[in-house]
């Protein structure tokens, strides 16, 4: 009896043995006493093929259990834990870091982590159950579009090995990006007239100015008009090409410098400026920034020099209205005659 | 030939009458054998039915059905679960193991037998049923009898046991006559009216399990997709008017892409919108975002032609299963855009749209729009829009 009852009790072990073996068999799918985790997601920095991105991986813990390790698998097949992963094509987080990470903390990388599978080790400690979240930068996506998965586990041990203890998979997407392109193309207005409406070029009006009689004892003034804008990113330049006024060959000289109104003295120039002596003509006007040259933006100062840039923008701007403002003025010697020129305003836009 | 006849018959009748007689005797002891009274019967389309038949289940409905063989007044029901026969005078009754009606034992009749009185279960045991009511209740032959002997706990082997049911004349009757004594029976009991053995069987349960692994699909498309995102192509999206297509200051131009969700994930999925262009520009830009030309139109709202802005619309999802709506910042007035009003270009971009549960192919229609001002830089201008669905199981 002392040699059969031990016999007995080996036996029974034995048995034992084989039934728990036998039943441990189906939990090493999902694993051997853990839940799963809860609110579980991978926000990607960047949805594009190959793109480097920032993984936010987040879930709960469920079990506030000793927690070394955390795994990862990423698969191109399915999120079902213990069936063979396909690893990601192009999918690499081997230059991955670890840059933050927020409730049950204090992982770092652990070295035997793969280019698709992703070890958070730590000193073991009971886990803090409730949310979660680790972030990663630097990730690799996958080199196709389509759908992806990402198997959880956390483990007691600091190596991924052993049961797990909870668990759970995730899907995530790689997409084409949006492209959205639009053509501006470039364009100068530039009208002319005697008159022009705010801001629009179909009221301009008269291309004549008649200064009437000179005489030596009055200034004679007229004003055109000219409104500009452009889209040219490096704005606009405007200058005037033409002669002063002439009767055959006799001239009324162009004040080739800034000078003021001088009766009796035979002088042709304009500015930009609305004056005082005598006053006429106006200010820049419109919601564009463009503006007169310091030459021609001298108030009752005038000058003409063809070719010379009288109005500029260093941007695309805006409507501008310009107000050209004439002063001519006829010396006691001036000889007779019908005194007239053409002026050209001649915008160019830099792009 | 006469003497002859006679003598044979002479020498035949000893024997002849010894067995009629026998036979005459066997029948007459013949009721006493089955345990019965002399007008008891055996009940017919007997059963009884287990809503659970899960060896140790609890909380399991009996429901016992059988068919009295004569009308009248019934005062007591007995049933009694035994594992090893149903035979009605069989003197052993092993109670199943682990199995027990309670001490108190709920029992509810269906139809066949009368409400009148009172029907109680005093003195059952854990095994065997004792149904009396003082006022015995009418009963139909050939009209089931139904009743159902509520949270009972199964029997802890897996296999066949056994009922007995028997009924009695009065409530007095039944409790006398069907005598317990442990696992004791009598062998027969006086006012018995009828009377059925029944078997029954525990089973293990066939466990099932399925795992739904987790989905996520989602598209991005010029055109709308198909069901499972088929048929897409690539959403790259021209703004502008006339041709070639020009963007200028005196329209909104519009283009569309779509997109399709799919995903089982519980809590929903998120769709983000990332500027993957720029850092700093949410709309258009024509050197690559180191200046904004065209400008994203942050808040929701409207866009008027010749005031530079880039903006989108999210229309609500249609078609497919589930519901995708649109971000306040994206949607969904017809004709009116936003972009940028968070962080299109933060780490994770804006969201635009969302769904709060499981979806099946629904599409989204994501309308881009724009205008230039007369300011707006001449160029080729452009942004590039990576959306990211966020699934969470």
């Amino acid at each position: 009896m002392t040699i059969k009852r031990p016999r007995q009790h080996h036996i029974v072990l034995g048995i034992t043995a084989v039934l728990l073996f036998i039943a441990a068999g189906p939990l090493q799918f999902w694993g051997a006493s853990g839940a799963e985790l809860g609110n579980r997601s991978l926000q990607l920095s960047d949805a594009r093929a190959s793109a480097t991105a920032t993984y936010r991986l987040s879930f709960d813990i469920q079990t506030a259990a000793s927690l070394g390790s955390i795994r990862v698998q990423f698969c191109a097949n399915d999120p079902l834990i213990g069936q063979p992963c396909t690893p990601p094509s192009g999918f690499d987080l081997s230059g991955a870091t670890l840059a933050a990470q927020t409730g049950t903390t204090g992982f770092s990388i652990s070295g035997t982590s793969t280019p698709n599978v992703l070890i958070l080790t730590r000193s073991a400690a009971v886990a803090v159950p409730g949310p979660a979240s680790y972030r990663l930068d630097g990730v690799i996506n996958p080199a196709a579009g389509g759908s992806y998965y990402a198997r959880l586990e956390s483990f007691a041990s600091t190596d991924a090995s052993g049961p797990n203890i909870d668990y759970g998979g995730l899907a995530f997407a790689i997409t084409t990006v949006i492209s959205v392109n639009a053509t501006v193309p470039p364009y100068m207005l530039l009208c002319t007239g005697v008159t022009i409406q705010p801001f629009d070029c179909a009221t301009a009006q008269g291309d004549y100015v008649n200064f009437g009689e000179f005489r030596p004892t009055q200034t004679s003034t007229g004003q055109t008009q000219m409104l500009i804008a452009t889209n040219a990113g490096n704005g606009y330049t405007v200058r005037p090409i033409g002669t002063t006024l002439t009767s055959g060959n006799n001239v009324i000289p162009a004040l080739s410098a800034n000078d003021i109104s001088r009766p009796g003295t035979s002088q042709f120039g304009f500015n930009l400026r609305a004056n005082s002596t005598p006053g006429f003509g106006s200010n820049p006007q419109g919601p564009g920034s463009g503006t007169f040259t310091p030459n021609y933006g001298q108030i009752d100062f005038y000058r003409f020099n063809s070719g010379e840039i009288i109005a500029s923008s260093t941007t695309s701007d805006d409507y501008r209205l310009y107000t050209v403002s004439y002063m001519v003025n006829v010396g006691q010697n001036q000889p007779p005659g019908v005194y007239v020129t053409t002026l050209t305003f001649v915008a160019l836009a830099s792009f | 030939m006469k003497t002859n006849i006679a003598s044979k018959f002479s020498a035949l009748r000893r024997p002849v009458l010894t067995i009629v007689a026998l036979v005459l005797s066997m029948s007459g002891a013949l009721p006493a054998l089955l345990g019965g009274t002399a007008y008891a019967g055996q009940v017919t389309t007997r059963s009884i039915q287990l809503s659970n038949s899960t060896p140790s289940a609890t909380g399991t409905t009996y429901n016992v059905s059988f068919k009295p063989t004569a009308t009248g007044t019934v005062g007591g029901i007995v049933v009694d679960f035994c594992s090893d026969s149903p035979i009605i005078g069989s003197t052993n009754c092993t109670a199943p193991a682990g199995m027990t009606i309670g001490a108190s034992p709920s029992v509810t009749i269906t139809s066949g037998l009368g409400v009148g009185g009172t029907w109680a279960t005093t003195s059952s045991t854990a095994n065997t049923l004792f149904y009396t009511n003082a006022t015995p209740q009418a009963v139909t032959a050939g009209t089931s009898v139904i009743f159902t002997i509520n949270a009972v706990t199964n029997t802890s082997a897996t296999g066949s046991f056994y009922a007995r049911v028997l009924t009695f004349d009065t409530a007095a009757h039944t409790t006398a006559q069907y005598t317990l004594a442990g696992a004791t029976r009598a062998s027969t009991f006086a006012n018995e009216l009828d009377y059925g053995g029944i078997a029954l069987s525990t089973a293990t349960a066939i466990s099932i399990t399925a795992t739904v692994m987790e989905t996520l699909s989602f598209c991005v498309s010029k055109v709308a997709p198909g069901v499972g995102c088929t048929g897409t192509s690539v959403p790259t999206l021209t703004l502008g008017h006339g041709s070639p297509l020009a963007l200028d200051s005196s329209a909104v131009d519009t283009d569309t892409a779509y997109t399709q969700v799919s995903s089982n994930a519980n809590s929903g999925v998120i769709v983000n919108l990332k500027t993957t262009s720029s850092v700093t520009c949410s709309g258009l830009s024509r050197d690559g975002g180191a200046t904004c030309g065209i400008p994203g139109k942050g808040a929701f709202g409207t866009i008027t032609a010749g005031t530079a802005n880039f903006g989108l619309n999210v229309a609500d999802g249609t078609g497919g299963t589930g519901t995708v709506s649109h971000n306040a910042n994206y949607g969904t007035t017809v004709g009116s855009y936003g972009m940028g009003a968070a962080a299109p270009f933060s780490t994770y971009g804006d969201p635009i749209e969302s769904s709060t549960g499981a979806t099946a192919n629904v599409n989204s229609l994501l309308t881009f729009a724009a205008t230039a001002a007369t300011t707006t830089p001449a160029g080729i201008y452009s942004t590039t829009e990576s959306l990211i669905a966020t699934g969470t199981f």
